[in-house]
């Protein structure tokens, strides 16, 4: 998993829970990297599942409204550091524009980017399916993205997930529906 | 929480900070690193493909070229143009063998700049063996050529005539016409450069295409050249026929006339002396008739070969020259010639070796004061010896040298076609023969020596 991500969940947890945590969650996991995190950098995925767990522990709130949460503060973090992927006139052409546009731009910038797939379906106007395929299951961290990516059009969107792999099925499947 | 336990937490915080930096450092360096290799992996692959398209458009300008109508020396002189151009070398120049097989120069050129006058006069000046020099070598070898470093060379006998050599590197590349190697191509620069493999195969692959278009001019002008010759032969084929008849009619009326003519009646003499003119005359016209009908009689059939007297395809010959002559005031002499003289030849092409050497001995005297020439004719042991010589003052060694080649001419540009001499050698060649210039005698003479038999 890329630095980033690592960056603006330390960031997170500090704005939050404050320094202390992120210190608690660096010194209970033990990660290899020894919580030096930098944006270009590589790191395992493990590191953060960990410090996740520790976390939830930590607070009590339950692991997946954890990276939920962090998936709108990621969103939002993201939008500040490249606001050229979100010039869109809607919520739906954000996200329909995710896996053909800001996927391809990512893997330009970092050729091992380990990125989810990503296809859709496109019932209606105010209808999007995503079906999310990733082998870290974070289908909970792309609800989260795109509850933040709500937030930053200013819009609503209600977010049904018909199928998860947590559930040993083959893919996620995230059904919108968008609200002005 | 205590001071002791904020510091500890602090200092493990700006530990990892640190920690991150370095990471940073490090990643961005090795970035830094990568961003450099692939700009210069960049920067080698974008000039090899320009240089590679810079290859592809000389090589269209040449295909281009040798599609065109391009005579002989422009299209050498454009070829050279274009491949100085893609390599960026100032000087380019064509070597071409003459027919002892030594490299002769040719007055096809490409030079950027003046600074190269004295090697050009010294290039113009040789005449190399195979083997010797850059281009003799190109041509001995039948492969390019390249000398880094032309001043210290053992074989570029060049650099040894000039006191100050302008050039540092150069390369040389054969042409070739026809399964041989028509011509050798040098280029010269400035600047010390090593050997380009690269540079040589394109420069090689248009000097192929340039030999296509060599070959096809040499043959395109060789067939109209013969084509003319035929139109002309039918056309005095026809003319001899329509003449000899009216012809033989005046002569039997002159004969008549003669033995009709009274012993004693007034004018008697004056009246002989007219009647043997129109008889005289009308052998003139006669020889002439039969001169025309030998140069037309076997246009058709240019490979036979059949006992003829060459006395009189000589004087038959000279006959049809005569006019011309005299319209010129060249004066012409038949100094020596034996009373009939059988050899196996082809009548017509050795009538067309005679009128085209006098004819071009006419033109070479046409403007002197002193304007003669002299025919010499003699059987030497199994040979005869036709030796054609004229007021002028015999010609200069590098014209010399270059006298048989195809397209060479010192005459004014539409006057000559530089084929006459070179299709005149091959006739002689064809014979058995040799065609020299004696450099000997001190006005200019054409020695044809031919064996009287052709050997089996």
């Amino acid at each position: 998993m890329k630095g980033i991500i690592f960056n603006v969940f330390n960031k997170l947890v500090e704005e939050k829970f404050g320094l202390e945590t992120w210190d608690a969650l660096i010194e209970e996991t033990q990660p290899a990297s020894r919580g030096a995190y930098t944006s270009a950098g590589t790191y395992a995925d493990q590191e953060l599942f960990a410090m996740v767990g520790v976390l939830s522990k930590k607070t009590g709130a339950p692991a997946t409204d954890l990276v939920r949460i962090f998936g709108e503060y990621t969103l939002h973090e993201l939008a500040k550091a490249y606001p050229v992927f979100f010039k869109h006139d809607s919520l739906k052409s954000f996200l329909q524009s995710i896996h053909g546009v800001i996927h391809v731009e990512v893997r330009k910038l970092y050729p091992d980017a380990g990125l989810p797939e990503i296809t859709y379906e496109d019932p209606g106007p105010d209808q999007l399916v995503m079906i999310y395929r990733s082998p870290r299951k974070l289908c909970a961290l792309a609800e989260g993205l795109t509850q933040g990516a709500a937030a930053h059009f200013k819009e609503k969107v209600s977010v049904q997930q018909t199928k998860c792999l947590h559930n040993g099925e083959t893919e996620c499947r995230l059904e919108l529906r968008f609200t002005k | 929480m205590d001071l002791e336990k904020e510091n500890q937490l602090l200092k493990r915080a700006l530990d990892r900070e640190k920690a991150a930096r370095h990471g940073a450092e490090v990643l961005l360096e090795e970035k830094s690193r990568s961003l450099f290799e692939t700009s210069s992996k960049l920067q080698t692959q974008f000039e090899t493909l320009s240089r590679k398209t810079a290859g592809l458009e000389f090589l269209h300008k040449v295909a281009v070229m040798a599609e065109g109508e391009l005579q002989l020396e422009a299209a050498l002189c454009a070829f050279l143009k274009e491949a100085c151009s893609f390599c960026r070398w100032p000087i380019g120049h064509v070597f071409v063998p003459n027919l002892e097989g030594k490299l002769v120069s040719s007055k096809a050129w490409h030079l950027v700049g003046n600074n190269f006058e004295s090697f050009r006069k010294v290039t113009e000046d040789s005449t190399l063996n195979p083997g010797e020099g850059l281009p003799g070598r190109a041509y001995a070898s039948n492969t390019p050529v390249w000398i880094e470093n032309l001043s210290v060379d053992a074989n570029f006998p060049r650099a040894k005539l000039l006191s100050n050599l302008d050039i540092r590197s150069g390369f040389a590349v054969p042409v070739p016409v026809s399964g041989k190697v028509g011509a050798v191509v040098e280029f010269f620069t400035e600047a010390s450069t090593e050997e380009d493999r690269s540079l040589m195969e394109v420069i090689s692959t248009g000097a192929a295409q340039l030999g296509m278009l060599l070959g096809k001019e040499q043959t395109q002008l060789q067939l109209l050249h013969s084509e003319k010759m035929a139109s002309l032969g039918e056309m005095a084929g026809g003319m001899a026929h329509e003449i000899n008849t009216p012809l033989g009619a005046i002569t039997l009326s002159a004969s008549q006339l003669k033995e009709l003519l009274p012993k004693e009646c007034e004018n008697k003499e004056i009246i002989d002396e007219i009647v043997q003119d129109v008889l005289d005359s009308a052998e003139r016209i006669s020889r002439i008739i039969r001169g025309l009908k030998n140069f037309s009689r076997d246009s058709t059939k240019d490979g036979e070969f059949v006992f003829s007297d060459i006395t009189t395809i000589l004087k038959e010959s000279l006959a049809l020259c005569d006019i011309r002559l005299k319209s010129s005031g060249v004066a012409l002499e038949l100094t020596e010639c034996p009373r009939g003289l059988d050899i196996q030849c082809n009548p017509s092409q050795m009538g067309q070796v005679i009128v085209n050497l006098v004819n071009n001995a006419r033109d070479a005297v046409a403007d002197l004061g002193e304007k003669w020439i002299k025919v010499f004719l003699k059987s030497d042991g199994e040979d005869v010896e036709l030796r054609i010589t004229d007021s002028g003052k015999g010609i200069p060694k590098p014209v010399r040298d270059k006298l048989f080649q195809p397209f060479f001419t010192t005459k004014k540009i539409g006057s000559g076609t530089g084929l006459g001499l070179s299709i005149i050698h091959g006739i002689v060649k064809k014979h058995g023969g040799k065609i020299w210039v004696d450099e000997n005698c001190p006005n200019t003479s054409f020695v044809v020596r031919i064996p009287k038999f052709r050997s089996i």
